[in-house]
């Protein structure tokens, strides 16, 4: 246990000292600064600016209506601009597209009156289609609109509340026996799942490769001869598997830690208020599901790296040893995308006891339906046996690598090496 | 009973024997000489020897008793082809290794110390591996074999790559290595350094073994064959004593190869009847020339 120790010690202090390491982690942590300050560099450079709008014909109801419901708000990320009459329809669109071409307005909106009816529609014109600037403009209207309708009615302030009320409708996914999961547990559930998505991805390329190279490197500057006479090659592998998982999470803190304290800073405090999530839903035996899964998630694939890692006996080999691997984990990750609102499927129930499948498919299962006890418990043991045993493999075929240097890395040869003990 | 024991081992790969009924012993405080050409089995025997492979046939006894776990701290190697980390620390690798083969990390750092002033390399503590010369990579890797203090040190060429100097300096490490008790397996192909170290030798050729024993005997069994002579004026008439099979010119005097003692003498006579006799030497066989001979007979 003491040379386990030393090698997760070794392998940590090593990785964390290389150059790539600390450039790599420097360069994130600026890139996360960046990103948070982005709201703000927008608003000094007023890239986020007001949009102006012209709205066609120039004299007529709706157009001053929709002026005034803009002048009203108290934030006004949209302006509407008045022009001038030039006689004909075709005269004030040419003046409206000379504008827009001018860069006066960033868009002109033309109202298609009749004069037996409210108008009802409209057309918008812009050099470029921001969705957000037409979904605000369709709900001004449509609220201006409904103001008309109600006040030709004659309607109250209160009918036309009740008019306007929506429908709400609640679902909840049940389960046998227990009580289901709602909503916003499953919105809980999905982030979490998103999060360890992302963080076994970041594991498993960083990590899962770092074990590779290290592992290959070590054929390759001939240590192993001397590491495998001292340690045990099983000792050796987990030591390595464990180091680089530090190494991770190490730089994982790092990363939060310069988010938190970006977000913290005064000037972002407002501008991610309502980022707020309601972390209430989470319950902590989730989380426990989380911490417990993500490390099987991440030992599974990493025992897998190490064997791909021992095959090879040059680095520049890695790559090509990897790729299946890396294949099999895209797989993983799509599977789990689109599943996630379908955890109920009997493919899914089967993957969450798959290897490399389980660890997000049977953590994605927890969080939004119930699971048997028995269920969890079995994906777990699956999991923990197959990472001994590829751990093993992988110790096997490391150890047997000493044997055949310089030879092809050819499965007959390895199978060969492995059987002399 | 001796630290390592090596009982009529063989070992096949496939229907390849590679070492075939081998069989020696090294005793505490010996340098043990185990020789042989390219491919006659040295590695699988030090393989074998390290625990790193198993024997098919006979057995292999460490202090008496087969492989476990302790023998990885009371064992050092030092491999032919050199490995160490090139990126990382002298320092923190050998600790490393060090700790890896039981001690602790403070003990190995200060005999890390010791061993650097020993090899007048104390500078090299902060540097990399790749920063060192291939030489002082050398005295690094030997200082990763022999900082756990190991009772049992298996050396494969352990002075190649080295200039006269240092070949000197690792040579007397070893032997106040054997001097403190250590049992040495020493492989090389410099019989010159197994001549000087070695006590018994075996030889082993295309996985059988060929010659095994002290030296001294062996040497005993082959025919002293040379003459060197050397002479103030040139020599007339030395190809014509019966029992000379060669004569060579040497930038010094004559090199000559004889049948029998009888010849040597007449050379001595013939020669000291002509000229001032400087040197006159009936030399015993080299170890070099018994190996070249042994190994060398049956090749065609």
């Amino acid at each position: 246990m003491n040379k386990l120790g030393s090698v997760i010690r070794f392998t940590y202090r090593s990785q964390t000292r290389t150059k790539g390491f600390k450039i790599g982690t420097i360069f994130f942590v600026i890139l996360i600064s960046i990103g948070i300050h982005l709201p703000i560099i927008f608003q000094a450079f007023d890239l986020e600016g007001e949009d102006k709008v012209a709205v066609l014909p120039a004299e007529s109801t709706i157009p001053a209506a929709l002026q005034t419901f803009y002048e009203q708000q108290e934030d006004q990320s949209l302006s509407i601009v008045r022009i001038e009459d030039q006689g004909s329809r075709e005269a004030n669109e040419q003046l409206a597209k000379q504008m827009l071409f001018d860069g006066e307005i960033d868009g002109y909106l033309i109202i298609q009156e009749d004069s037996s009816a409210l108008a009802s529609a409209a057309e918008f014109k812009a050099k470029d289609i921001d969705s957000g600037v037409l979904q605000d403009l369709q709900m001004a209207l449509q609220l201006i609109r409904t103001g008309l309708v109600a006040e030709q009615l004659e309607l109250t302030g209160e009918d036309l509340l009740e008019l306007n009320r929506s429908f709400l409708v609640e679902s909840t996914i049940v389960t046998e026996g227990d009580e289901g999961k709602s909503e916003e547990q499953i919105a809980v559930t999905f982030i979490f799942v998103i999060i360890m998505l992302s963080l076994l991805f970041m594991s498993i390329f960083g990590g899962g490769t770092m074990v590779a190279t290290e592992v290959s490197s070590e054929k390759s500057s001939r240590v192993m001869e001397i590491l495998i006479t001292s340690v045990k090659p099983l000792t050796q592998m987990f030591g390595k598997i464990v180091g680089v998982f530090l190494v991770g999470l190490v730089q994982l803190l790092i990363y939060i830690a310069t988010a938190a304290i970006n977000l913290l800073l005064p000037h972002n405090r407002d501008a991610f208020a309502y980022f707020n999530l309601d972390l209430s839903g989470i319950s902590p035996s989730l989380v426990v599901y989380f911490i417990l899964f993500y490390l099987l998630g991440y030992f599974a694939y990493a025992v897998i790296f190490a064997a791909a890692g021992s095959i090879v006996s040059r680095n520049e080999d890695v790559g090509q040893v990897i790729s299946p691997i890396t294949i099999i984990s895209m797989v993983v990750f799509y599977v789990a995308i689109f599943s996630i609102s379908n955890t109920g499927a009997a493919y899914v129930e089967i993957l969450s006891f798959v290897p490399l499948f389980s660890p997000i498919l049977m953590f994605m299962r927890i969080g939004v339906s119930n699971p048997a006890v028995w269920e969890i418990a079995l994906a777990i043991a699956i999991n923990v046996a197959f990472i001994m045993l590829v751990g093993w493999f992988a110790a096997k075929i490391y150890r047997a690598g000493v044997l055949m240097y310089g030879k092809k890395p050819a499965l007959k040869e390895v199978w060969k090496a492995m059987r002399y003990r | 009973m001796y630290p390592l024991q090596v009982e009529r081992v063989t070992k096949q790969y496939g229907d390849k024997i590679a070492v075939n009924g081998i069989n020696f012993h090294v005793g505490a405080g010996e340098i043990f000489g185990l020789l042989g050409a390219n491919g006659a089995g040295k590695t699988t025997t030090m393989r074998m020897v390290l625990g790193l492979i198993y024997p098919d046939q006979g057995q292999i006894l460490w202090k008496g008793q087969g492989y476990r776990e302790e023998l990885r701290s009371i064992m050092g190697y030092l491999p032919e082809e050199r490995g160490l980390y090139p990126k990382i620390k002298v320092s923190d690798q050998i600790v490393y290794l060090a700790e890896l083969r039981g001690m602790n990390r403070k003990e190995a750092d200060k005999r890390l110390k010791e061993w650097l002033e020993k090899f007048n390399v104390s500078d090299y503590y902060n540097k990399r591996i790749e920063e060192l010369s291939k030489g002082n990579q050398q005295k690094i890797q030997f200082i990763a074999a022999v900082i756990h203090q190991p009772e049992i040190l298996i050396l494969d060429e352990a002075f190649s790559g080295l200039d006269p100097v240092n070949v000197e300096l690792l040579k007397s490490t070893v032997m106040e290595l054997r001097k403190q008790g250590t049992s040495i397996l020493f492989s090389s192909h410099r019989m010159e350094h197994v001549e000087e170290l070695c006590e018994n030798i075996i030889i082993l050729d295309r996985s059988n073994t060929k010659l095994q024993g002290k030296l001294k005997e062996i040497k005993k069994q082959f025919p002293k064959e040379r003459v060197i002579l050397e002479t103030e004026h040139p020599v007339d008439g030395l190809e014509r004593i019966s029992g000379v099979k060669g004569v060579r010119q040497t930038a010094s005097g004559y090199d000559i190869n004889i049948a029998d003692m009888q010849a040597a003498s007449e050379i001595l006579n013939l020669a000291s009847a002509q000229t001032v006799v400087y040197r006159f030497q009936v030399v015993e066989p080299s170890l070099n020339d018994i190996f070249i001979k042994t190994v060398g007979e049956n090749r065609e």
